[in-house]
């Protein structure tokens, strides 16, 4: 992307104390985030991408969590230099969120109107009487019918795909610089899915908003992300443009991923290449690579020492892995886990 | 069980027997009441739905949520009450049946469930879990319920030194291959997998379908694939149903179905399921319906997709589309005419 970088990750270390020992759950993570660019995040469940987005957004709650080391600059800013009360004024206006489930997101408690209101009067300083036109039109836009009569409704009155439009309305509503997605459409059926992620793509080439993505949809992500990122155990082991990664991963976990989807237009009746074994427990992670024990490329060196980044540069744009063996394009060597 | 049946991909299952028929189910349940708590509209949760899985077929359900497709499961077990229609399993009509005779059949029938976490007891060791469906139809002695544990445990990949330990050790993983092998423990002629694999991370997931496959292959016992994943259902089944509000609207071999669907709801479907291949992008048509899945207590004169079909004719609204059509029932207006 050739926009101006809007967010910067640097080396981002997140731990969490519990009862059964320290779990790091990022472990130096670093990105570039650009404005009007999807970033997609992709990892199983335990990889670390919900805490590196609550971390940008603030939210790691302290206790028993842990913004160790490492920088978040949005706007030549550091967010984690910033008191609670201007960290405020951000989270919600310049940098909002769609969380998974619109059901707990939302106040059953309140009408979808005050919801709405809230966001804008306390952001923007509107009056009611404005901030109820600006609702309304926010809703009409994100395509709810009828909108002036189910403002008044309450969010158990709306389906599971209603409410998470509901959830986009007042993301957008302060027209923010990001949008944070997490698995916004892991609890919807695929057809409302399909409309959702619509939605989301036009509001972002009318607003040039800058979307960060996490899912663990390798489909979602190839149709929807400039870039992509693969956590593993709280690491970023692969960063890439969404067509190289697609095309030619060089961790051997991506591949591994890669080979584990399903897809509607591939051989059907093939056995799939699953990733042998379990992701490690966080509170003990190995000295090395974390997923060596997993690889068939690991050997004693991958057990002992944790790779660096790789970064190869080419035509204004780059890559990452994070693997001591130069692979190269595992997919032209028919490489097989 | 040593009746290993192997077949080949494109092989039919014309000539094996029928281990379930389904004959014009319904599952009805009471609706809205009014103030004196008289139901006043009927969900019909399942409504008409006729199938038969054979001998070591498997066979995929797939449908967005609210279909009815957990609910036709249940009642295939009897967990839920059927308001009518048949179940005969193995030939034999479940209602028609005793008491202890419809206790015998069910081992011929298990069930595994989404959630791994929900489904095992936790105050029961996998062992133990494993063992009950055998003590409960009182297959074999002690020794050689052991051994049989012992066994499952090794066909289904947990190590046997578990044996001992509780579920919330496991990963979700290999909680579902205890609930796996608790299902087989009883030797079931059909298994019926109610989103198996939908609550497992993507490569966890793989390993899942990869072992139901191979165990299919050394066993032979028939499944019944539920799930919302179309892919994964493509990937499993050798024919594939499409329900939509309590029906099946369309149901073929699984390459028909794919790659040539009839009725609009499943195109619309198959086109809405991103492909993980960024270079397809452009060329993937999508349809993209409009609307949402409607809700099971209203009453239709006419097919109940022409709300969001987008080939709907006005014709479609007079009457009730039924199933028709041998290898592939397809239940559409719009089709027939064509």
């Amino acid at each position: 992307m050739n926009t101006p970088q809007i967010l910067q990750v640097g080396n981002l270390q997140v731990g969490f104390r519990t009862d059964t020992g320290y779990v790091s759950a990022v472990n130096g993570i670093s990105f570039d985030l650009h404005e009007g660019e999807t970033l997609g995040i992709v990892g199983e469940s335990g990889s670390g991408k919900s805490v590196l987005n609550l971390a940008v957004m603030g939210l790691i709650p302290q206790p028993p969590g842990k913004v160790e080391s490492g920088k978040i600059v949005y706007r030549g800013q550091d967010l984690l230099s910033l008191s609670s009360n201007e960290m405020c004024r951000i989270r919600g206006n310049r940098i909002a969120m769609i969380f998974q489930d619109p059901m707990t997101a939302l106040n059953p408690y309140l009408t979808i109107e005050d919801q709405l209101t809230e966001v804008t009067r306390w952001h923007l300083g509107i009056q009611m009487s404005e901030a109820r036109n600006r609702a309304v039109e926010m809703l009409e836009r994100v395509g709810i019918p009828n909108a002036p009569k189910r403002i008044q409704e309450y969010p158990h009155q709306f389906s599971g795909g209603m409410r998470q439009r509901v959830m986009i309305a007042m993301a957008l509503s302060c027209k923010p610089d990001i949008l944070i997605a997490d698995e916004p459409t892991t609890a919807l059926d695929v057809t409302i899915q399909a409309q959702i992620l619509e939605l989301m793509c036009q509001l972002q080439e009318d607003e040039g908003t800058a979307i960060i993505l996490i899912t663990h949809d390798l489909g979602v992500v190839a149709h929807n992300c400039h870039r992509v990122i693969v956590m593993y155990a709280g690491r970023a082991v692969e960063q890439a443009e969404t067509e190289e990664l697609f095309r030619d991963p060089r961790h051997p976990y991506t591949l591994g991923l890669l080979h584990s989807v399903l897809n509607v237009q591939g051989d059907p009746k093939a056995r799939l290449q699953s990733i042998s074994g379990q992701p490690p427990d966080l509170t003990e992670l190995p000295p090395g690579c974390a997923f060596a024990p997993r690889c068939s490329y690991g050997d004693e060196e991958c057990n002992q020492q944790v790779p660096i980044l790789n970064r190869i540069k080419s035509e204004g744009t780059f890559r990452e892995h994070r693997c001591l063996k130069e692979i190269g394009c595992l997919r032209d060597k028919g490489f097989r886990l | 069980m040593n009746h290993a049946v192997h077949i080949s991909p494109d092989q039919s299952f014309e000539q094996s027997s029928k281990v379930l028929e389904v004959e014009d189910i319904k599952v009805h349940y009471p609706g809205k009441k009014d103030w004196l708590g008289r139901p006043i509209s009927v969900v019909r949760a399942v409504d008409g739905v006729t199938f038969a899985v054979r001998e070591g077929e498997t066979l995929g359900l797939v449908g967005e949520s609210g279909c009815g497709k957990s609910t036709l499961a249940r009642a295939i077990v009897n967990l839920v009450k059927v308001t009518a229609g048949k179940v005969r399993i193995d030939g034999r009509d479940v209602n028609t049946l005793t008491a202890s005779e419809r206790h015998h059949d069910r081992r011929k029938v298990q069930m595994i469930f989404q959630d791994p976490f929900a489904s095992l007891n936790p105050r029961m060791t996998v062992g133990k879990i494993i063992r009950e469906p055998m003590e409960i139809h009182g297959m074999y002695d002690r020794t050689t319920r052991k051994l049989e544990v012992m066994r499952l445990m090794d066909l289904v990949g947990l190590n046997l030194r578990f044996m001992n330990r509780y579920p919330h050790e496991f990963s979700g993983g290999q909680r579902q291959r205890v609930g796996i092998a608790r299902a087989m423990a009883s030797q079931p002629k059909l298994i019926i997998c109610d989103e198996a694999v939908s609550a497992l991370d993507v490569s966890i997931q793989a390993q899942v379908i990869n072992l139901l496959m191979d165990l299919q292959q050394k066993v032979g016992m028939a499944y019944l694939f539920i799930a919302h994943d179309l892919a994964v259902v493509r990937h499993v089944a050798d024919r594939v149903g499409v329900m939509y509000l309590g029906r099946i609207v369309e149901l073929a071999s699984a390459k028909n179905l794919y790659d040539s669907p009839l009725h609009p709801y499943t195109r619309a479907l198959l086109s809405s399921v991103p492909t993980p291949d960024p270079s397809l992008k452009s060329n993937q048509q999508r349809i993209l319906l409009s609307g949402e899945v409607p809700s099971p207590d209203k009453i239709y004169l006419g097919c109940p997709f022409s709300d969001r079909c987008s080939e709907v004719e006005p014709s479609c609204r007079d009457d009730f589309p039924v199933l028709k059509g041998k290898e592939h029932q397809v239940s559409c207006f719009v089709h027939e005419k064509k």
